[in-house]
């Protein structure tokens, strides 16, 4: 195993597949309250009435990548499904044993942490890319798109968190895409008679508070409500797409920064925690690389042939979504949070030992 | 009325969420929520009342007070606190705005004559307020009870509160009346000026008010201490955070939007736990962007424009929402008798400011007007209070917030109202104009008869310039190209147009052989042209056509400045013929004011360094005020190459480039067409019979008419054009002898090689494919005519065509497209346009297609033919909407406010951007 500068220098640039995650995960872990305690309760109580927005801002900018099809776009689909599934399956079956053997019972239904444990760790991604025409790689076309797959059964699994039920947290699901949609036709309305850039600036951030906030005043996943509002505006028209992803990736980088710093100052560094986290890092790096194999056997050559190893980074979405169980479910979720920042850091720590050997196909 | 069902959608999406029960786990319950429907519906409701000629603000305030915990709860009571988090921060943005609009280079001399203008009026004011205060105390619904030290401290604060005054509203006002003059600009800056002695005071009287209350520790020296730190700390905070942030916006400048809006939550937060006035600290940063670091106040006041409108939309909801109508209606009878002994004794001062001051009378007469405004400082302050001295403070808030909302309500109307009576708004005498083009806007030729008659030019941009001249007066400096123009001048080279209602001069410049055909066709046209468009002609660039041009560019330029005299009047110079006018005007005259338009697309650099003497014009055109592209590219390639070329200093943000010590603003404003002149063409009832005349002239038997109008040029792609007919007959033979295609082609710069040389081949192809393609008996495939069309004629023939096809190679924009769109109001018809046609970058509804792909060209074709009813309409309502808003008088006149703009700059640059669009 050789270690390669460039990779010290990659991993902390931005793009689809990188970002300074694990720094940023420490620096939120080290200005938190159990550091330095700069991000006190009370400065992050106002940060988290952020963090819904900033959760659907990604989910928007997926969504708005949604539609754009490339060539070959069904194998890599089928190979991200592949892979995420292998993932999320490894991922979760290995928690719920490390969690039989560790807690004796917890405040959720027992099924609930490790699936949402494995939803965590199925997604590779950091940002969707902007400009659907930028070349990308195989491997980052398959982080694009398994992101889909954990965003929405991810949905459906924090709405049963909060209600406690499968079928209510559906109703619940169903509700707030209804709400997300009628705001989004609104969104539409206002960006299609905008007078000029400011003012579809303002209406763009308007539209964007109100989808992060549907789905903070509900509990459900903001990632969802943004991903079904930027599919909306995806296939809406021209003007109300490029508008809102222009002010998306306008701001997506502080918002990085902001779902990472806060992630990371909401960890509490408890040995279970730090336990659980590890086996999470150790089960995501055995379920990448076996997705990673398994895609590559089933779409061929399309993927290169290292895919899982492609993919070990972890970007940005698992941490993204566990926030966003946390914010809302509530502090019964923190160990979810915990054992992903954790995990996540040990992740990116394996990625920059076990760098990819060619840049795909 | 789209506007409103968005809102409607937005009340509705709230309702179901409040029906299925907000539970938002945090105690930041549906923060975002609040904020996002505070920002629609404000936004929605403010432009509504625009219409109403309200300001803006009031329809924020209105909105807020409507749905918030006190009226309609859609905006619940700890939602409402959840927006009070944006107060802070928007309370420091305003007073950062404030110390931005604060030039002192621009007020120059008049400084201190309206500094003691302010003195004055504050003096007098304070006085009157106070002296009343006092007497009245016992039935001012505050502390009646207060007596002593204790009632003159909460006086001390009401007065400075209630004389505060608003520089974001008076601004704002400013801006949205598009008032320019010195009574806007004393008023300006008197508010700026005025807020920055209230915030000292206030300062002093806070800390008065609190050794009176006991609030404070500590007294005499240590008080005084705790003050000159509040004061001279938040001073130098600001100083220093200015400083830092015009640093960071010089060497790192990413992501300035955001930044702006930390250092105000900063200013904010470290002002309120440091015990420094952050609204001092963030004048005082504002003051030093402003006026020592000029480049990065430009940079500042674009991220102004671009993060200001949501916060501050949001600051006035919250305001809104915490009105409560019920305490306001109890004290508002206080209010009222309030705001009326402030605007007495405002009036009073203004009227003992001016005899201090020796400003203009006509200033004094209006100037109170300005200053009855009152928003967010005058809030900022009364909510200090409220939050340090519960009990009387929340007291003292009710008044004020009752007060500033009449002077909400009154202040915007009386200043706009001053502004008209002092003939800053809507001026009907507009400033007379200087154009300078190569091509006159009359020609006087002699006929056969050896009669003069005289020709206006038909171009949609003489068109614009020529109506703009007479409205507004001027000179219009031309090359006299006309057989008989030496006959009708006088002995100046003077005479007035237009001919039958002459309302500005026609100055014609004699430009002789050789000396001409080496700057016109030589240099601009064999030169230039080819080196900007992207087509296979290689551009000749001749050191004696170079020195011809720049020979003929100075001469414009001295009779420019021969025309200009004493006056100031604006420069406006018509395109690529010109580019060396603004310099040799500004060795004579350093002051002009002048814009290029430059019509065709400026090439990318490695194009550019083609030319032998490309540094020459691009800092040729850097000596302009504003020079205006066609287009986006355009724009950016010329910013490249101001950098590549001359090392200039490029401000991407406010696209601005510096160079030998000049600053140059570059737009992009795309032309448009005389939309309303084709309309009306378009629904004369002459139009039948034209359109017989030319089908009897054109001989158009067939049922399928297609159509092309160009200015013979290799740029045009005239044989790509006609390989694609060829293609498509080929493809479809049984269009033959059914379809038509009209090839207008009128011959220009024949003397020129490369033109006769395609005028040749044109011919040919036109030939080749109607004898590959013709049906005995049937029409003919192709029918040229290369004789010049009136206007009328033209509309006729777009109205007849059910395809009309544009192929540039390489165009700026293509007017001829946007003709044919104005002209189709039946929304029938088809455009097919080429992607390569600056057109196409708005009209992007048309079929478009690549000249350089034949076989895609002529599928399209194809596929415009067949096209149904339905879709025709659909694309052709689409166009149309693009090319009626932006007609070529748009165009015109937005160079010119650009360039006028400029010199209004530090006031309202500051905030038009957002006043123009919502707040």
């Amino acid at each position: 195993m050789r270690f390669r500068p460039a990779s010290w220098r990659g991993s902390l640039g931005w793009s689809a597949t990188s970002a300074p995650v694990a720094l940023l995960l420490l620096s939120g872990i080290a200005v938190g309250p159990q550091g330095i305690n700069l991000l006190s309760e009370a400065v992050l109580s106002v940060l988290d009435s952020v963090v819904p927005v900033a959760l659907a801002a990604l989910g928007v900018l997926v969504g708005l990548g949604a539609g754009h099809h490339r060539a070959g776009d069904r194998y890599m689909f089928a190979a991200a499904c592949l892979e995420t599934a292998a993932t999320a399956i490894v991922v979760a079956g290995g928690t719920a044993f490390v969690l039989s053997a560790t807690i004796a019972s917890t405040s959720w239904p027992v099924w609930t942490l490790p699936l949402a444990a494995g939803l965590c760790a199925a997604t590779s991604l950091t940002l969707p890319t902007g400009n659907p025409l930028e070349p990308r790689t195989a491997a980052a076309r398959v982080a694009e798109l398994g992101v889909l797959l954990p965003i929405v059964a991810g949905g459906p699994l924090i709405a049963s968190l909060r209600e406690g039920a499968p079928a209510a947290g559906l109703i619940l699901v169903a509700q707030a895409s209804g709400v997300t949609l009628v705001l989004a036709a609104a969104g539409w309305l206002l960006l299609t008679r905008a007078s000029g850039e400011t003012e579809e600036r303002v209406f763009a951030i308007a539209v964007l508070l109100l989808v992060g906030g549907v789905t903070d005043a509900l509990s459900v996943s903001a990632l969802l409500g943004g991903l079904v509002a930027g599919v909306f505006w995806r296939y809406a028209g021209r003007l109300p797409r490029e508008a809102v992803s222009r002010d998306v990736l306008f701001v997506q980088h502080p918002l990085l920064v902001l779902v990472l710093l806060v992630a990371g100052a909401h960890t509490d560094l408890l040995p279970l925690s730090l336990g659980l986290g590890g086996a999470y890092a150790a089960l995501r790096v055995a379920g990448t690389l076996a997705g990673g194999l398994m895609a590559r056997q089933a779409v061929g050559a399309r993927v290169p042939s290292d895919l899982g190893l492609h993919l070990l980074s972890p970007g940005v979405f698992g941490v993204a979504f566990a926030l966003n169980a946390v914010r809302a479910v509530g502090s019964d979720a923190s160990i979810l949070l915990t054992m992903v920042v954790i995990g996540t850091i040990g992740s990116e720590l394996v990625a920059l030992f076990l760098p990819p050997q060619g840049a795909g196909t | 009325m789209r506007r409103l069902l968005a809102l409607a959608l937005a009340v509705a999406a709230m309702v179901w969420v409040r029906d299925l029960g907000i539970r938002a786990t945090a105690g930041s319950a549906a923060t975002a929520l609040a904020l996002g429907f505070a920002l629609m519906g404000a936004s929605v409701t403010g432009d509504a009342l625009r219409r109403f000629r309200l300001p803006r603000v009031t329809g924020y305030l209105v909105f807020g007070v409507i749905v918030g915990p006190y009226v309609g709860n859609l905006i619940t009571e700890s939602m409402a606190a959840q927006l009070q988090v944006v107060t802070g921060i928007a309370t420091t943005l305003i007073a950062l705005i404030a110390g931005l609009t604060l030039s002192i280079e621009r007020l120059g001399s008049r400084l201190a004559a309206i500094a003691r203008m302010t003195g004055t009026t504050l003096g007098v004011a304070i006085a009157g307020l106070a002296a009343v205060g006092w007497m009245l105390w016992p039935w001012l619904p505050i502390a009646a009870e207060a007596a002593g030290f204790e009632r003159l401290a909460m006086l001390a604060l009401l007065v400075i509160i209630v004389v505060s005054f608003s520089p974001t509203m008076t601004a704002a006002i400013v801006a949205d009346s598009g008032a320019r003059g010195p009574l806007s600009d004393t008023v300006l800056a008197m508010v700026v000026l005025a807020d920055l002695a209230m915030l000292v005071l206030f300062s002093v009287s806070m800390q008065a008010t609190r050794v009176v209350f006991g609030t404070g520790d500590g007294q005499g020296a240590e008080v005084l201490a705790r003050l000159a730190w509040e004061i001279g700390g938040a001073v130098a905070f600001g100083v220093i955070v200015g400083v830092l942030f015009a640093l960071y916006m010089r060497y790192i400048g990413r992501e300035i939007t955001l930044v702006l809006l930390a250092v105000c939550a900063v200013l904010s937060q470290v002002g309120t736990t440091q015990q420094l006035e952050p609204l001092l600290a963030a004048v005082a940063a504002g003051l030093v962007i402003e006026n020592l670091a000029v480049a990065q106040g430009d940079t500042l006041r674009a991220a102004v424009r671009r993060g200001a409108p949501p916060v501050l939309v949001v600051f006035f909801v919250a305001v809104g929402t915490s009105l409560r109508l019920d305490a306001v209606s109890a004290i508002g009878l206080s209010a009222v008798a309030l705001s009326a002994v402030r605007l007495g004794f405002i009036r009073l001062g203004v009227g003992a400011g001016m005899k201090h001051s020796g400003l203009p009378a006509a200033i004094g007469q209006y100037a109170w007007t300005g200053l009855v405004s009152q928003a967010g400082i005058t809030l900022g302050f009364a909510s200090v209070v409220a939050t340090e001295f519960p009990g009387w403070g929340n007291q003292l808030q009710l008044l004020v917030v009752a007060s500033i909302a009449i002077h909400e309500l009154v202040g915007p109307i009386l200043f706009r109202h001053g502004l008209v009576q002092a003939g800053e708004v809507d001026a009907h005498v507009p400033s007379p104009l200087v154009v300078v083009s190569n091509r006159e806007p009359y020609l006087h030729n002699q006929d056969e008869e050896g009669r003069i008659v005289v020709k206006a030019a038909t171009g949609g941009v003489a068109v614009a310039l020529d109506a703009l001249m007479r409205e507004r007066g001027g000179v219009w400096i031309a090359h006299g190209a006309g057989s008989a123009d030496r006959l009708v001048v006088d002995a100046n080279d003077k005479l007035r147009v237009p001919p039958e209602n002459p309302s500005y001069v026609l100055r014609r410049l004699w430009i002789e052989e050789p000396t001409f055909s080496a700057y016109y066709g030589g240099f601009a046209n064999e030169g230039l042209w080819p080196l900007c468009h992207v087509v296979d002609v290689r551009p000749k660039f001749r050191s004696e056509d170079w020195a011809a041009y720049q020979d003929v560019n100075a001469r414009f330029a001295a009779a420019a400045h021969a025309e200009l005299g004493s006056s100031e009047a604006p420069v406006f110079l018509q395109d690529y013929h010109l580019a060396l006018v603004a310099p040799a005007l500004r060795a004579l005259r350093p002051a002009a004011r002048t814009a290029l338009f430059w019509h065709i697309p400026w090439p990318y650099p490695d194009r550019l360094r083609i030319c032998p003497w490309r540094r020459e014009i691009v800092a040729g055109l850097l000596a302009n005020d504003l020079i205006a592209f066609q287009l986006e590219r355009d724009r950016r390639n010329f910013l490249m190459a101001a950098e590549e070329e001359l090392n200039a200093e490029v401000e991407i943000e406010s696209s601005r480039v510096r160079f030998g010590g000049r600053s140059t603003t570059v737009v992009s404003v795309p032309i448009g067409v005389d939309y309303d002149r084709i309309q009306n063409f378009a629904a004369d009832p002459a139009l039948a019979d034209e359109q017989r005349r030319l089908r009897d002239l054109l001989d158009l038997r067939a049922g399928l008419i297609g159509l092309g109008v160009d200015r013979l040029d290799y740029t045009k792609g005239i044989p790509e054009r006609l390989d694609a007919l060829d293609a498509l007959m080929e493809r479809r033979p049984e269009l033959r002898g059914r379809m038509t295609f009209v090839q207008i082609g009128v011959p220009s710069r024949s003397d020129l090689e490369s033109y006769a040389a395609m005028e040749a081949e044109i011919g040919r192809r036109v030939a080749a494919v109607n004898a590959k393609h013709a049906v005995p008996g049937g029409a003919p495939v192709v029918c040229y005519h290369t004789t010049p069309l009136a206007a009328f004629s033209l509309v006729a023939l777009y109205r007849l065509a059910h395809v009309c096809v544009v192929s540039s190679l390489h165009d700026g924009m293509n007017l001829v497209a946007k003709e044919f769109v104005a002209a189709r109001d039946d929304e029938r018809g088809v455009l097919v346009l080429s992607a390569l046609a600056g057109a196409a970058q708005e009209l992007d509804s048309a079929v478009i297609i690549n000249p350089y792909d034949v076989e895609a060209f002529a599928a399209a074709l194809s596929r415009a033919i067949d096209m149904t009813g339905d879709e025709q309409m659909a694309r052709m309502r689409a166009m149309r909407k693009v090319v009626a808003g932006r007609n070529v008088f748009n165009w015109a006149s937005d160079i010119l406010q650009g360039l006028e703009s400029l010199w209004t700059k530090p006031l309202l640059y500051a905030v038009r951007g957002w006043e123009e669009t919502s707040v």
